[in-house]
């Protein structure tokens, strides 16, 4: 259920919550899609990162939504935060993914460094950018109170 | 915590700041840009009560930016 009055008995999604908002939704949309679909990083590792952050904050309406495959083993490491049994570049990439919903000062300069050796500016822009918004949706999703 | 910019900005002739390192995936800040202007133009809350939380959030989180 979520907070907002009209909603309040009703199991309720983001957009659904959104939807109150249309213009914002549609532009909230177009974004997110971008984001999500951006070629600068391997879709596995902007899941990899999704999946680690709703972990970390503990969100079980981001967790539960699954964008690419994770065997159960994979999914029970990252929730676990134990990620030995990735590359070395996923390691990487969850590190950081690791340390952005409540450390995000305690990321240092060559975490990020390793990265841009793998993907480069652009991607590395996206990735950090992604987990960013991985990190808000979480929030969100939380303090809204809904349920997907 | 970085005290020096990361990445640099996509064009190399510009200081980096948060424009111009985003400015490596023009798709994604063009509809960041495109969210961010709905969300300070529209909408039921004062510009005023936006403001506050966005600069409480800034000091919470610690970024000086």
């Amino acid at each position: 259920m979520t907070w907002l009055e009209g909603n309040a008995s009703a199991a309720t999604d983001l957009s659904t919550v959104l939807g109150a908002r249309p213009e914002l939704m549609e532009r909230f949309t177009a974004f997110y899609e971008t984001l999500c679909r951006s070629q600068a990083v391997p879709d596995r590792l902007r899941e990899l990162c999704r999946l680690r952050i709703a972990a970390v904050h503990g969100c079980d309406a981001e967790w539960q939504q699954r964008h690419g495959h994770c065997s159960e083993a994979e999914l029970s490491a990252l929730k676990r935060g134990d990620f030995s049994m990735f590359s070395a570049e996923e390691q990487q990439v969850l590190a950081i993914a690791d340390t952005i919903p409540f450390n995000h000062h305690g990321m240092a300069d060559e975490q990020v460094h390793a990265v841009q050796a793998a993907l480069g500016d652009q991607g590395t822009v996206a990735l950090l950018t992604a987990c960013a918004f991985f990190d808000v949706i979480c929030r969100w999703k939380i303090t809204l109170g809904v349920t997907a | 915590m970085s005290t020096t910019p990361r990445i640099g900005a996509a064009d190399p002739r510009q200081a980096a700041d948060f424009g111009s390192v985003m400015a490596h995936t023009p798709d994604i800040i063009g509809r960041f840009f495109e969210l961010y202007a709905e969300f300070w133009q529209n909408g039921v809350l004062a510009p005023e009560l936006k403001e506050l939380t966005r600069l409480r959030n800034a000091r919470i989180t610690d970024c000086g930016y």
